[in-house]
């Protein structure tokens, strides 16, 4: 079980994570989702023990999390980290060799079905595929609580569907807690359970996908047939064009009516209404 | 200490290759002109006479110096995103350090005994190698226990490198290179603390008893090594 208690991190004057609590208490593919800043590689890098909490408690399974504690059944690796200039190979059997739980045979399975020129040096790698490396590394660690930073970043359409079949490969293999950062949310909901999103250093909401897909629609209407339905509704975002309005809410769902159509929210839309980038009114 | 220990020291060893490139270009030009001093002698020209250089083997020095600098500077953030612990880092550094100190210690004597004296007594006539198992005396003893002074000598010189470089982004690093410069400058001129200076290198570098000269280096590596403990335990990377 993984515990946030009240976790404050400031760097100088800034405070990148304002006094969170979460609690994760199984196994499961978890997406965390914020924008840039929010303090997505903060949160993970505390969880990992690679940086000090200002303030309050990291705990997993009853161990508090420090630099000085780094907790043996985490592993963090940022995608944009550098690597030794190593073949593709080399850095797989170093990978191999300094990690316990290292699974050598899915790496190479998936360095085989993602095409990656083993005898290539790391620095002779694109953008994606070196992104993808560091992925694999990360991926094929069975330890207790995976932590993927932007691991799609610089991938193609390709790339990152193969990568979300690595991803549900990897955790079918070896339950545990994976949790990704991402941009992307659409895409990685095809995977993931639940959802962290976080803005300004807060936790915003810590939900299932399904509950976000039964709570989370859109009205479209006349804005004087939706603005009344609005009252007692956590209406998350706004956008009226003309006489017509579409209101995005997140909350239980209603029977609308004649003149009102709900509509399913994408995922994507629903992150930017939740963090506030939603209160659009175009004329 | 684990495999994984020894798993890190590997990894090192395999990148400090600018170390290796930069010493091995430095030895290749004191060569290149070996080997002209050697063509020219041929001309009965010997412009190497009565002159006093560095010995060979000893250009082999900077493979630990900028290993010691590399290893925490460059190497440490990669090895923590390939997955290493800080525990296995520690101690895999100090393999490195061992096997490095070993290596440059009985090149530098085998150098000093074969190539230098062959290069010296032919073509640097009058002149010598200002190797240290000469210049500190170490030799005096026997080239065993100078294999030993010396190794014990570059061991420290490697930790302490490690060390300062490893602090070097931190507040207390800046406030350490102050406090040396100010050792160095404040204690040379003053007669008393020069005579502490004196003390400390001699004890390190130029005691009689190689046994507590030997001993002394690796008591103070020991102790300047397990800061890195400390050091590395909340190393941000």
């Amino acid at each position: 079980m993984i515990k946030f208690k009240n976790v404050t991190k400031k760097y100088d004057n800034t405070i990148a994570i304002d006094n969170i609590s979460l609690t994760i208490p199984d196994n499961g593919l978890y997406c965390l989702l914020g924008r840039n800043g929010a303090g997505k590689t903060t949160l993970m890098k505390l969880l990992a023990g690679h940086i000090d909490a200002t303030n309050g408690d990291i705990i997993i399974n009853d161990k508090f999390i420090s630099p000085g504690r780094m907790p043996d059944c985490v592993n963090f690796i940022e995608s944009s980290s550098a690597q030794f200039n190593m073949k593709v190979a080399a850095l797989i059997d170093s990978a191999a060799e300094l990690q316990d739980s290292f699974d050598y045979d899915f790496a190479q399975e998936m360095i085989k079905r993602l095409e990656l020129n083993q005898n290539k040096k790391y620095k002779q790698l694109s953008f994606g595929m070196k992104t993808m490396l560091t992925t694999i590394i990360s991926l094929s660690n069975n330890s207790k609580v995976i932590l993927l930073d932007e691991p799609t970043l610089g991938f193609d359409a390709i790339m990152r569907d193969q990568f979300n079949n690595l991803l549900l490969e990897s955790y079918n293999a070896h339950p545990r807690v994976i949790i990704v950062s991402t941009h992307l949310i659409d895409e990685i909901a095809k995977v993931t359970e639940r959802l962290i999103i976080i803005n300004n250093g807060k936790i915003l909401m810590e939900t299932g996908i399904e509950d976000i897909d039964q709570k989370a629609y859109t009205l479209t209407g006349a804005t004087s047939a939706v603005l009344p339905l609005l009252d007692g509704l956590n209406c998350i975002g706004k956008t009226t064009m003309g006489s017509v309005m579409a209101a995005h809410i997140y909350d239980k769902r209603i029977t609308p009516p004649d003149g009102v159509n709900i509509d399913r929210i994408s995922l994507q839309d629903f992150f930017i209404n939740i963090v506030g980038g939603g209160n659009k009114n175009e004329k | 200490m684990k495999n994984k220990s020894f798993a890190i020291a590997k990894i090192n060893f395999k990148n400090i290759k600018l170390a290796y490139t930069i010493t091995f270009i430095t030895m290749g030009c004191i060569l290149a002109q070996d080997i002209v001093y050697i063509i020219l002698s041929f001309f009965n020209i010997y412009p190497g006479e009565n002159n006093s250089t560095v010995g060979f083997g000893n250009y082999l020095y900077l493979i630990i110096i900028l290993g010691a600098i590399f290893i925490p500077s460059m190497n440490f953030k990669k090895m923590m995103n390939l997955g290493g612990k800080r525990k296995d880092f520690f101690w895999g550094c100090i393999i490195n350090y061992i096997i490095m100190a070993a290596v440059m210690s009985l090149a530098g004597i085998i150098f000093y005994y074969t190539y230098e004296a062959f290069i010296f007594s032919n073509y640097y006539k009058g002149g010598f190698s200002l190797n240290p198992v000469y210049w500190f005396g170490w030799i005096n003893n026997n080239p065993v226990i100078a294999f030993f002074q010396q190794f014990a000598f570059l061991l420290f010189a490697a930790v302490f490198i490690h060390t300062l470089t490893a602090i070097q982004d931190k507040w207390y690093g800046w406030i350490t290179d102050i406090i040396l410069i100010a050792i160095i400058s404040v204690f040379t001129p003053i007669a008393p603390l020069r005579s502490v200076l004196i003390w400390f290198f001699n004890l390190i570098i130029f005691h009689s008893n190689a046994l507590l000269q030997i001993i002394s280096c690796l008591i103070l590596s020991a102790a300047v090594y397990a800061l890195n403990k400390i050091i590395f335990a909340r190393k941000p990377f």
